[in-house]
């Protein structure tokens, strides 16, 4: 076999053990590569800075589970860093039912650092029904009754002014697959005109970039880049930030073995 | 190096390596971390259905009297009217009222937001100004691609004229833009995996390990 044909049939153990040296050394040692911010992950930091904190109140969409947060979770954080920086309320709701979880690692990390649950955010939980939910609840946002702990929302001064979805000054839905962003574009943003944005899984980006196109989707933030993106907008270092590295280099290795493999194809079909 | 001494933190490292054994080659321990895996995930599964309904469904019934949350619980037990012999036309009312109500639910709302509103999208000015006068090369750029690029992948899918000559030229042209297309797909998919792969190895690092 000569050395093309060899370069064509690496042990994928080879690959494999190169791609986790590769992601593991930056993780521990960051090489700080330069990193652009997409105009839609703008966009969500621009109408989040013009909002203003003494009336609006923002709604966030916990739709993702465990499997999914490596990717996605990074950006939940970033955002409601973002809005507590700036001192905006907000509400979170859930119609994954692993949402909940997802949500209270945030709020707990939020009071342990002195902000109050029920002054300056709130999380009403799952409400079952998927894309039935969204649009119940886009309709008639007071159908959750009582919050995750268990306090009736007629107590709860962030959900005094709020009757329908319209009512939240902006809706953020932190999306990994179905129900998710598409189901608040056909229930809330198109019917009601909600002002909408999502932070949605990589996998997921190109579908939702017409959405963005068209103005559907006022802003989104694209999986973990997106999240590393927004915290070098908000100044707020996180686990974004800190994996971009290694997944740049990443990125690197699978592109130099893809270039390898279609060279030594094409020197070979040659011989 | 902080190395965890809690238990369940070696559980999570035992069973991350396990499944990664997997690229080395099959064996026995990825096996056992599968089997693990996918019953765990099927109680979880279960455990969160039977919550769910005893929050939402029976909860408020017994101690709300919501009286009107009986009629989904028997809907539901109706679904399984499948596993009886000779009733299994009961399943099918249940199931009809999903479907009906699922597409009732979609079906204008998919058309206007994923049909209607996006091809409105593409109804756009070709030569583009700014509010001074200005052309603006960039956008203008932008929207010929989008325009022209709709307009050669739907020539593709024009079965009914045969595609020869130019018509020929220009539905290669929309094969092109699409593997364009897949290619950003493709690409997408690896940034995910590499994502999740890095939440794997990054857990190891900090709450196993202790080495950041």
């Amino acid at each position: 076999m000569n050395w093309a044909n060899k370069l064509q049939s690496i042990d994928r153990r080879i690959i494999y053990t190169i791609l986790l040296i590769g992601l593991t050394i930056p993780l521990i040692w960051p090489i700080g590569i330069p990193l652009a911010v997409n105009d839609t992950t703008r966009a969500v930091y621009k109408i989040i800075e013009d909002l203003d904190p003494a009336t609006d109140v923002v709604l966030l969409s916990f739709d993702y589970s465990p499997a999914s947060a490596p990717d996605i979770h990074p950006s939940a954080v970033a955002i409601v860093e973002h809005l507590t920086k700036r001192g905006i309320k907000w509400v979170g709701v859930s119609f994954w039912p692993e949402g909940p979880q997802m949500s209270e690692g945030i709020m707990r990390n939020l009071e342990t650092r002195g902000l109050k649950y029920g002054v300056d955010f709130i999380d009403l939980g799952f409400m079952a029904g998927a894309e039935n939910a969204i649009a119940e609840f886009a309709q008639n946002s007071r159908v959750i009754t009582t919050d995750v702990r268990g306090t009736h929302i007629d107590n709860l001064p962030l959900m005094n002014n709020i009757t329908t979805m319209k009512d939240f000054a902006f809706v953020i839905g932190i999306s990994a697959g179905d129900p998710g962003y598409n189901a608040f574009i056909r229930q809330a943003v198109d019917p009601m005109g909600v002002k909408f944005a999502a932070a949605i899984v990589t996998v997921s980006v190109p579908a939702a970039m017409p959405f963005y196109a068209s103005g559907q989707l006022r802003g989104m933030l694209q999986g973990l880049r997106g999240a590393a993106e927004y915290e070098s907008l908000t100044g707020v270092a996180g686990r974004g930030a800190a994996m971009m590295d290694a997944q740049s280099i990443g990125h690197l290795i699978i592109v130099a073995f893809i270039a390898v493999g279609n060279f030594a194809y094409f020197l070979s079909k040659k011989k | 190096m902080n190395i965890s001494t809690s238990i369940w933190t070696w559980v999570m490292a035992a069973c991350i390596l396990a499944i990664f054994s997997f690229i080395y080659k099959e064996n026995p321990i990825y096996r056992f971390a599968e089997h693990v895996f996918v019953g765990s995930t099927a109680g979880h599964a279960i455990g969160m259905a039977v919550g769910n309904i005893h929050r939402f469904g029976w909860v408020p019934l017994t101690t709300k009297n919501e009286w009107h949350f009986i009629i989904p619980a028997i809907l539901g037990l109706m679904l399984y009217a499948r596993f009886i012999k000779g009733y299994t036309w009961v399943s099918r009312w249940p199931i009809a009222y999903l479907v009906g109500n699922g597409v009732g639910l979609s079906l204008f709302t998919s058309l206007n937001s994923q049909a209607i509103l996006q091809a409105r999208a593409t109804m756009i000015d070709l030569i583009v100004h700014d509010k001074a006068g200005k052309f603006l090369l960039n956008r203008t750029f932008d929207n010929f691609l989008l325009v022209f690029g709709v307009l050669i992948v739907l020539t593709y899918f024009i079965f009914s004229i045969p595609q020869n000559g130019p018509m020929r030229k220009v539905s290669q042209a929309g094969r092109w833009l699409m593997m364009l297309t897949f290619g950003v797909s493709f690409g997408n998919v690896v940034a995910g995996r590499i994502s999740l792969l890095l939440g794997q190895i990054s857990i190891l690092l900090t709450r196993w390990l202790g080495v950041i």
